[in-house]
């Protein structure tokens, strides 16, 4: 697996609380972090050692933190709300484990929702990224159907080509295989696989679940809101000797 | 975020809460409904009832009075209403015409209409005068003029040298033939009432030779193109003692100087005049070679053209036609009639001789053909008066000092018939009589009642730049020591009334409003608390609090569109019903619009943004906090 030099993602002294009148309520105490463009990376730890939260702090959804994060070269902080929202819909897909997609909506247009957002993407360029994103989670057949006519792995995989619609640089997925069985789940794992080598997306994987961490190049452990162990610390000291 | 994005997004939303988007909308509608209707019935009844009734921006005054045991009087002198009150009041900011009415002071009594009953009726004249040319504009418009005019654009004008040359319906305008035009014969056509006396005449006249004539020093005192000559009065004198204070004797007879009209030929003095030449006394005297005894010359003067009835009971012959009469040239008959629209006028009900002149013209009230309609027409068994159009040119005969109700009337040998030609409709003529030039009024009444009481208006009609300078006007005239008429009164009672109803009606659609948009946050907190996970999806792909705050007030903006237009309908269709219901069971009562409602554009318009604008106002506590919502919180919530 490629893994580049230069820090896309790059954390240093990150804290977050939601009770800050409480000293002891932070959910991160101060992590310092750097992916490189190209990687895949999981986070593990268990419930509560601020996986998710990192993740939304990463993805623009949270700017309320101390320390510094840079997404892309920005510093999400200095973004306003305008700023942060192009940001979301033009260089971050999301993927949760309850999919959240809209049940109203067919899955063509639940994908093509993110250029409701994007007031320079044209009806025929929407049209056309649809079908690349359907094309590859293979899911054209079922365009026009309700979310609530598909099976849980379809419907992840209509949540993932939610998350490709505007090609994004990175991927942040929280649980991806959460709520889907064994084989549904190793089926979307090989796709995020095959989106990391082949469209070189920066795939960030929260999971509590060893295997599916396994499945990344590099994992990185939390607990309590630090980071306590990074497998590429880990390579840098094997190559190091 | 486009509208184009944005629309699809919302209607995805209206339809699936379809039932949330109905309950939510039916406030709103109801609150609409009732806006749009009370408000329209409002206006129609302001508009199509009380401004008829009451035009909005004029007040009628009358002088100050106290009711005592049935006797109006005067309580301030100072409120009395003659020439210099009225030029007075014309000076108060706000007034644009001053329109000064005298009442008949003397019963009377119409004859005729057996044009629209079949056979003559008789009615108790009531009637007023109002200065003729201040109605010309409103005349021309009842009359549509400006449209009689179009139609008769481009047509071939056949030539005429008098109204009996050209076919009925037409009349002999700029030597050529063209439709009648009866606001044009709505003025004083010189109609004069013999005299005994000069209080008989208005101020500065005298009356000579049983005529009211005025006195003038030089030809600027008379004006019009007349001219001051001399006229002899027929009394014998010595000298000038013997005549009145502006004549003096001249070979044995008194002479006055009054002003007349030059001429030269009869063509050039005015229908019913003759030329006469200077120093005679009657147009048969020019008909020949000259007048006895006098100072003819072929230059002469404009006298009313005498004339003769074969009996005193001709008079009472239904039309204009018949009672044309005999010029007379000196006592003997000329064989010619009087001239064509005019009749022969006698100078008293049981005489024979008279002058030529014109019916006078009078006004109806447009109220008084639907009285007649509703009430009169049905007891009386005549025909229901469908248009006003066919009434024009009607004639009626009008006897002054007879009546129906009343016993203290002059001596039949006193009474004067006269006729009178109706030549239009006004809201300002006199509901339940006529309205004729106020001149002609003012000369009966100085005829039968003298001078004095020709000098006093009974009310004046303030006309204002606008309905916002009544109170001021009102107030400046009460300080001028006048009072609203009863009519004005009751209008300003009945205005008060309509805007208290129209505000309370008001108030109650806005109160249903304002509970819709409580209801319209209410069932947006509910909305936003189910798609709290929506909201933060969209914010994780892109929307910025912007966007989320539009999709809501634009959901809600379209409930208040859809509730207002559908209110409007609904007051529409309820203004529809309400019309129909009022057609059955009021029947044909006077002012009753075929539609009582006016949906302006200001208020269908002003609803529709009104249930806008409280749905954008219920739904923006909720926006703001859809829009304020953490998306990485709602995301992780269960």
């Amino acid at each position: 697996m490629n893994r580049a030099r230069e820090p896309i993602i790059a954390l240093s002294g990150v804290r977050k609380t939601y009770e800050p009148e409480r000293e002891d309520s932070y959910v991160l105490r101060g992590v310092d972090l750097e992916i490189g463009a190209s990687e895949s990376v999981s986070l593990m730890g268990a419930s509560g050692s601020g996986k998710s939260t990192l993740l939304n702090l990463i993805g623009g959804l949270d700017r309320d933190y101390e320390g510094e994060a840079r997404v892309l070269g920005r510093d999400l902080r200095r973004l306003d709300d305008r700023e942060l929202s192009r940001f979301r819909n033009l260089s971050i897909g999301f993927v949760f484990q309850s999919f959240h997609l809209l049940p109203h909506l067919t899955v063509r247009q639940n994908v093509s929702l993110p250029a409701s957002f994007n007031r320079r993407r044209s009806a025929a360029s929407v049209a056309g990224l649809v079908g690349d994103a359907l094309e590859r989670v293979k899911l054209t057949h079922k365009a026009d159907s309700l979310p609530t006519r598909l099976s849980g792995g379809e419907r992840q995989r209509v949540a993932i080509a939610r998350a490709l619609f505007n090609q994004p640089s990175i991927l942040l997925c929280d649980e991806p295989t959460g709520s889907l069985d064994q084989r549904t789940g190793a089926m979307i794992l090989d796709l995020f696989g095959e989106l990391n080598a082949t469209a070189g997306i920066t795939l960030l994987l929260v999971t509590h679940d060893p295997g599916v961490a396994a499945e990344a190049a590099r994992i990185i452990k939390l607990e309590d809101g630090r980071v306590i162990a990074d497998s590429l610390s880990l390579d840098q000291k094997e190559n190091s000797r | 975020m486009t509208l184009s994005r944005l629309i699809p997004l919302v209607l995805q939303n209206i339809a699936r809460n379809k039932k949330n988007f109905v309950f939510s909308s039916v406030g709103i509608l109801v609150g609409v409904t009732l806006f749009s209707f009370f408000l329209a019935l409002a206006g129609g009844i302001r508009e199509r009832v009380l401004n008829r009734v009451y035009p909005i921006n004029q007040v009628e005054i009358e002088p100050m009075s106290v009711s005592l045991a049935g006797f109006k009087r005067d309580v301030r002198n100072e409120g009395r209403l003659d020439e210099a009150a009225v030029r007075d009041l014309a000076t108060i900011p706000g007034v644009t015409h001053v329109f000064p009415k005298q009442r008949s002071k003397l019963p009377s009594m119409f004859k005729g209409g057996a044009a629209i009953f079949g056979h003559d009726r008789f009615f108790e004249a009531f009637f007023d005068g109002l200065a003729a040319e201040l109605l010309w504009d409103e005349l021309k418009e009842n009359e549509q003029v400006v449209e009689k005019r179009r139609r008769f654009e481009g047509r071939r004008v056949i030539p005429c040298g008098g109204d009996e040359d050209c076919k009925p319906g037409f009349e002999c305008l700029d030597e050529g033939c063209r439709p009648i035009e009866y606001w044009r014969h709505f003025r004083y056509g010189g109609q004069l009432l013999p005299c005994e006396r000069d209080d008989q005449c208005l101020e500065g006249e005298l009356c000579a030779a049983r005529r009211c004539e005025r006195v003038c020093g030089d030809d600027t005192d008379c004006g019009d193109g007349r001219t001051c000559g001399a006229k002899v009065m027929g009394g014998a004198c010595a000298g000038p003692a013997d005549c009145p204070e502006q004549g003096h004797c001249r070979d044995g007879r008194c002479e006055v100087a009054v002003c007349m009209t030059s001429c030269r030929f009869d063509a050039d003095c005015p229908l019913g005049s003759g030329c006469v030449p200077e120093g005679c006394t009657s147009a048969a005297d020019c008909l020949g070679a000259g007048c006895d005894g006098g100072h003819c010359t072929w230059a002469g003067y404009c006298r009313p053209l005498p004339c003769r009835l074969a009996t005193a009971r001709d008079q009472e012959k239904d039309a204009c036609d018949k009672v044309r009469g005999e010029v007379l040239r000196g006592r003997d008959a000329s064989g010619l009639p009087c001239p064509d629209g005019t009749y022969c006028a006698v100078d008293s009900y049981t005489g024979t001789t008279g002058t030529c002149e014109r019916p006078v013209p009078a006004l109806l009230s447009p109220f008084l053909i639907e009285m007649y309609n509703a009430v009169a027409g049905p007891q009386m068994g005549g025909p229901r008066i469908e248009g006003t159009e066919m009434m024009l040119g009607l004639e009626m005969r009008m006897v002054h000092g007879q009546s129906l109700i009343t016993r203290d009337v002059p001596p039949p040998r006193e009474r004067i018939l006269r006729r009178v030609r109706l030549v239009g409709f006004s809201d300002k003529a006199l509901d339940l009589g006529v309205t004729v030039p106020l001149e002609y009024v003012r000369r009966m009444n100085a005829h039968f009642r003298g001078l004095e009481e020709a000098r006093r208006y009974d009310t004046v009609i303030l006309q204002t730049a606008g309905n916002e300078y009544v109170s001021g006007v009102t107030l400046a005239a009460e300080e001028r020591g006048f009072t609203l008429s009863r009519k004005s009164e009751d209008a300003r009672k009945a205005g008060t009334m309509l805007f208290v109803l129209t505000l309370v009606f008001g108030f109650i659609s806005v109160v249903i409003l304002v509970i819709a948009a409580v209801n319209i946050t209410h069932t947006f907190l509910m909305i936003i608390s189910e798609r709290k996970h929506e909201i933060g999806i969209l914010r994780a792909i892109g929307a910025g609090r912007t966007d989320i705050r539009l999709l809501i007030l634009v959901e809600a903006g379209l409930i208040g569109l859809f509730g207002g237009v559908l209110g409007n309908l609904c007051a529409l269709g309820l203004s529809a019903v309400a019309n129909s219901t009022a057609a059955r069971y009021l029947g044909d009562i006077p002012f009753r619009p075929d539609d009582l409602f006016l949906f302006s554009p200001a208020i269908i318009c002003g609803s529709v943004g009104f249930a806008l604008l409280f749905c954008l106002l219920g739904a923006f506590l909720p926006a703001n906090r859809a829009a304020g919502m953490d998306p990485a919180r709602v995301l992780s919530s269960p």
